[in-house]
């Protein structure tokens, strides 16, 4: 408890410094909350070279945002709201543009070839079966993946995803019966 | 056509958004359904099965290239030492700039922050003169040295205070700041509100300055917004032999597939105006287009320039 309290502490004070224009504050940060924001941007986008594109946007909206930044909600809140913010927009441009997305399987597999092991999780799945799980994740639709990644990993309601997204909930929970018809179908030998 | 029905809510079930009507009925056709309830059990078995997988594999390399184009986005505002970045030298002269951030012109109000450090030697005390300090922000002190015995102390720093211009767009100085801020403005958030504002009065009002740097910035800014943006500006100006340069470089060079393809659908829609000389810029460079890594630039390239006569 004592800990928990001196983190809270050390973040509250990491942000009044930032907004006071302590770089070093705000560098710190940065670094508490990267890899949360690239993997996420990762997971809604499938793709690297977006997620950097996406974490960069992040950060420089964060950096020139934080002097409006109130704190009604937690830090880590509020920049995960931007990312999911900057990745829809992403993902909505990449729509307008009918990008054909480049499925390539191989480059997943062998990033997957050996799991982290850093964290509980990767102690449950092997490796090929991780890199099944992650591949299939990955060639989900733009709209598939962004409703699936919020409503299972992000935990975010139906409702809101709809309202996040501008449409219908709906449409969200047919795209939502689609991604989990369409894994299912491409993961059926492991379940 | 009541299982067709049910298993759509099946998803919802799942992860305990059903209610009202439809989870009672749900409920009831899966006491009777061994089917449906065999379905309802392989998505439980999918829940735990991607539950396990955690977060996708984080690459280091993916995640410092993503610090490193921060940090050249975020250019002289950051210090080197961002993230593991080599720190910066100190150096011992310290150079004047002066940068100023532009403002919304019109009846939206906005700040420019005047940003001023310190150079040459000796003290320069003198600049702090007249600035009123409720309005002045101290950043980026360095000390620099002190003498052994603790009586003097030499620093740099950074004054900041607000600046607020007001005015048309097509103010003369307005299009200078605006375009300065396009081209060198170190806060990528800033070129990219810059680009912005620079679109506001209209095709044939943009200045030649602003045109140039929105040229410059589709073509050479580090941050992929920024070169969007300009991009989406540009494409709303007359095309001209060196927009149509501009576009082209963006299609053979840009690393970002999505602006190759907004490149190439700005040239699509030029397509009326092309003469023997743009026609024959994209023939020259007919094999590269073809060969692009991005699937939607090779049929365009190949099928509406083909079919327009363009290659």
């Amino acid at each position: 408890m004592g800990d928990r309290n001196e983190k809270k502490t050390s973040e509250g004070e990491l942000l009044r410094e930032a907004r006071a224009g302590n770089q070093r504050a705000f560098e710190e940060l940065l670094r508490r909350h990267e890899r949360r924001v690239f993997s996420l941007a990762l997971r809604l986008t499938g793709s690297p070279d977006e997620a950097q594109d996406i974490y960069q946007e992040v950060f420089l909206r964060v950096f020139t945002g934080l002097a409006r930044f109130r704190g009604q909600s937690a830090f880590s809140t509020w920049v995960h709201r931007i990312t999911i913010n900057v990745s829809m927009t992403h993902l909505e441009m990449r729509r307008k543009r009918g990008q054909i997305e480049q499925l390539t399987a191989g480059p997943m597999l062998e990033e997957v070839g050996t799991p982290r092991q850093d964290t509980p999780e990767s102690h449950l799945l092997s490796g090929e079966t991780g890199a099944r799980v992650q591949d299939a994740l990955r060639t989900l639709p733009p709209q598939q993946r962004l409703v699936f990644t919020l409503r299972h990993y992000e935990g975010y309601k139906l409702r809101e995803i709809a309202r996040m997204m501008g449409c219908r909930e709906g449409t969200v929970k047919r795209y939502l019966f689609d991604a989990t018809h369409s894994l299912r179908q491409r993961l059926h030998d492991l379940l | 056509m009541r299982h067709k029905f049910i298993r759509r809510q099946l998803p919802v079930l799942l992860y305990g958004e059903l209610t009202g009507w439809k989870r009672a009925l749900t409920d009831r056709h899966l006491r009777r359904c061994e089917e449906c309830r065999r379905e309802y059990r392989q998505l439980q078995a999918l829940h735990g099965l991607l539950s396990a997988a955690g977060e996708p594999p984080l690459r280091e390399e993916d995640l410092q290239a993503a610090r490193q184009a921060l940090r050249t986005a975020a250019g002289t505002r950051w210090s080197g030492s961002l993230i593991g970045a080599p720190a910066r030298e100190r150096r011992s002269k310290r150079r004047v700039v002066v940068a100023a951030v532009p403002a919304l012109a019109g009846a939206a109000a906005g700040f420019a922050i005047a940003t001023l450090a310190w150079s040459g030697g000796g003290d320069d005390r003198a600049l702090l003169e007249g600035l009123p300090p409720e309005q002045l922000r101290i950043e980026n002190v360095r000390f620099l040295g002190n003498d052994d015995a603790g009586q003097e102390v030499e620093l740099s720093l950074e004054a900041v205070r607000p600046v607020r211009i007001r005015g048309s767009v097509e103010d003369p100085e307005i299009q200078r700041l605006l375009a300065r801020a396009i081209l060198s403005e170190g806060n990528a958030g800033v070129r990219l509100r810059a680009v912005r504002v620079a679109r506001t009065p209209g095709p044939d009002a943009v200045d030649p300055e602003i045109r140039r740097a929105l040229l410059t910035a589709m073509t050479t800014d580090e941050n992929a917004g920024v070169r969007m943006a300009a991009l989406e500006v540009v494409r709303q100006l007359p095309l001209n032999r060196e927009s149509r340069d501009a576009l082209l470089h963006v299609i053979l060079y840009d690393v970002n597939a999505g602006l190759r393809m907004a490149a190439i659908d700005a040239l699509e829609q030029f397509m009326t105006e092309f003469t023997q000389e743009d026609e024959a810029a994209l023939r020259n460079h007919r094999g590269e287009l073809e060969s692009d890594d991005n699937a939607y630039v090779r049929w365009k390239a190949k099928t509406v320039l083909l079919e327009r006569g363009a290659l």
